[in-house]
């Protein structure tokens, strides 16, 4: 005899046995994971570039078809506007010995490890001639104290394509000093969103980097600056390893620079004692200091309201995990990232340079800036 | 307007907002892991798609905050269990139904079967109706359909279960 529907319902109510079983993490991993920077909602955004792209194109192949006579005679149909670009050449052409090459497409986070070496996060485009963008860096992982055990974040922007900004977060994941994740997103003006972007593992060079470069400067090797800066390589925009600023500058585009720089900036100081950071007095000379440091970078902000108090580390909150002091030897400071444009900028205050992030605050200079 | 951002919690959410999440996970976390389970996203991957979902919750701003938090977790957590399947650009065949603790559990688990078995739609419906007891309106709202195609995809799903299920 056949179920009643409320012999089903009943049991449909119970659920799926392996549910039985099933425990969700404890909800601080929610609040760990949303209190990441996120980017702007770009769904406007690209629907809008994807129309302004439709728009091209249909204008740009009628004229063509026009001109040729394909379409009238019936030919093979109009190919890609855009040609996808071969990474791995270019990357030889720019002396980069990749060892692995792995596409990322928008909104991807992948997970890397690595020994030595360094990983880059590029992005290429190829028109008629091809350019690669740096966006991102990450140092060789090191034991925990030491200088170089930096992630540089940096976003560059190449005027002769029509690739928009894009935003890549790069962390250390915490207790695993080889693991690097990183989340790439793009937003306004990038057609391209799956197709952009890739991520070269570059095996060791032990005292020795490569400068990858553009067309303009086409990426000679050169030696890896030490910790104060000295040795690196000679263009504006280098990326340095250890605690030094970071580049203002995009290497090799006609040197125009973001607004606002990549920091850290060494003028923003915390006091923290090992097991307590600080407190609301102390927060509120942190706002004063981060203003100041926004201000310097051209951002019409007014003022600034940071969250961090009572902020504590090394002790477990309720969840188990206990947020990291600072490195032992190491002064305690606030390090601020800016990541973006000058039209939008995520600040991140962390006890150590991209490090663990304390905080983020979205700044968008229309919401600060009208004296 | 001179301030950047009203004085929050580390994690930049608002206390009551956060308070109110919290208290949706403790409730529908287990339910919105077994609907993405429902939805063909192995274990792993429906506790990420949770996770996700209750992070883009807290992230919400005031003014886009969902009148029927319920309905907008079950939407957003299907919205993002096709995006990975697109990205995927298949969708991975996982066992949804692997063998369980007990012999009491047989029962429920040829049901669940037969759920999986249906059209995906049925399947949303008959699960959002009876395990994650939502109303059809907000069954309306979570599949983007009407209510009363809410409730007739509950109807046929319950009809194929009828046919199909055993009386023990």
């Amino acid at each position: 005899m056949n179920a009643t529907d409320e012999e089903i319902a009943a049991l449909l109510r119970r659920g799926h046995p392996d549910a039985d079983t099933y425990a969700p993490p404890p909800f601080a991993t929610v609040v760990a994971r949303q209190a990441r920077p996120r980017p702007l909602d770009k769904r406007p955004l690209v629907a809008l570039a994807a129309f302004a792209a439709v728009v091209v194109v249909a204008v740009v192949g009628s004229a063509f078809l026009r001109t040729t006579g394909i379409g009238s005679a019936g030919g093979a149909p109009v190919g890609s506007v855009l040609t996808d670009i071969d990474i791995h050449s270019i990357a030889a052409q720019a002396g980069v010995p990749d060892l692995a090459v792995i596409p990322l497409g928008d909104d991807t986070a992948v997970t890397v490890r690595w020994r030595d070496g360094r990983v880059e996060l590029l992005r290429a485009k190829l028109a008629s001639t091809w350019t690669l963008t740096i966006i991102g860096s990450v140092a060789a992982p090191r034991p925990p104290g030491s200088a170089s055990a930096v992630v540089a974040n940096m976003t560059c922007i190449d005027p002769n394509t029509i690739n928009g900004p894009a935003f890549v977060y790069g962390s250390l994941i915490e207790n695993d000093e080889t693991t690097l994740r990183i989340h790439t997103d793009y937003v306004a003006g990038d057609v391209r969103l799956n197709d952009g972007a890739y991520l070269f593992v570059i095996p060791a060079q032990p005292g020795e980097a490569f400068w990858i470069d553009g067309p303009n400067d086409p990426g000679a090797p050169s030696p890896w600056p030490t910790a104060a800066g000295v040795g690196g390589p000679a263009h504006a925009g280098a990326y340095f390893a250890g605690t030094i600023a970071k580049p203002n500058a995009c290497p090799g585009f006609g040197g125009a620079p973001l607004a606002p720089s990549p920091s850290p900036s060494s003028a923003v100081l915390f006091n923290c004692q090992p097991r307590y950071c600080p407190n609301v007095s102390v927060a509120a000379n942190l706002e004063t200091a981060v203003l100041g440091a926004v201000k310097s970078y051209g951002l019409p902000v007014k003022s600034i309201t940071i969250g961090v108090l009572g902020y504590s580390c090394g002790v477990p909150d309720a969840s188990g995990i206990a947020p990291p002091c600072p490195l032992p030897g190491t002064l305690p400071r606030a390090f601020v990232d800016f990541l973006g444009t000058n039209q939008n900028a995520v600040l991140q205050l962390g006890t150590s340079a991209s490090g663990y992030t304390i905080v983020s605050v979205d700044l968008y200079p229309g919401d600060s800036s009208a004296p | 307007m001179a301030t950047v951002q009203e004085r929050t919690d580390t994690s930049g959410a608002d206390t009551s907002w956060s308070a109110a999440i919290e208290v949706a996970y403790q409730r529908r976390a287990v339910h919105l892991w077994e609907y993405g389970r429902r939805l063909g996203l192995d274990p792993g991957t429906a506790e990420d798609a949770t996770q996700e979902v209750f992070a883009r919750a807290l992230h919400l701003v005031l003014g886009r905050r969902p009148g029927n938090l319920d309905a907008w977790l079950f939407r957003s957590l299907h919205n993002h269990a096709m995006d990975r399947h697109r990205k995927a650009r298949r969708v991975q065949l996982v066992d949804l139904n692997e063998p369980s603790a007990g012999p009491d559990d047989a029962r429920r688990l040829d049901l669940w079967q037969e759920v999986d078995h249906l059209p995906l739609r049925q399947r949303q419906a008959v699960y959002l109706r009876y395990r994650a007891d939502l109303d059809f309106p907000a069954i309306a709202s979570v599949l983007g359909i009407t209510e009363s195609g809410a409730r007739a995809n509950v109807f046929r799903a319950m009809a194929t279960l009828r046919e199909r299920v055993i009386q023990r």
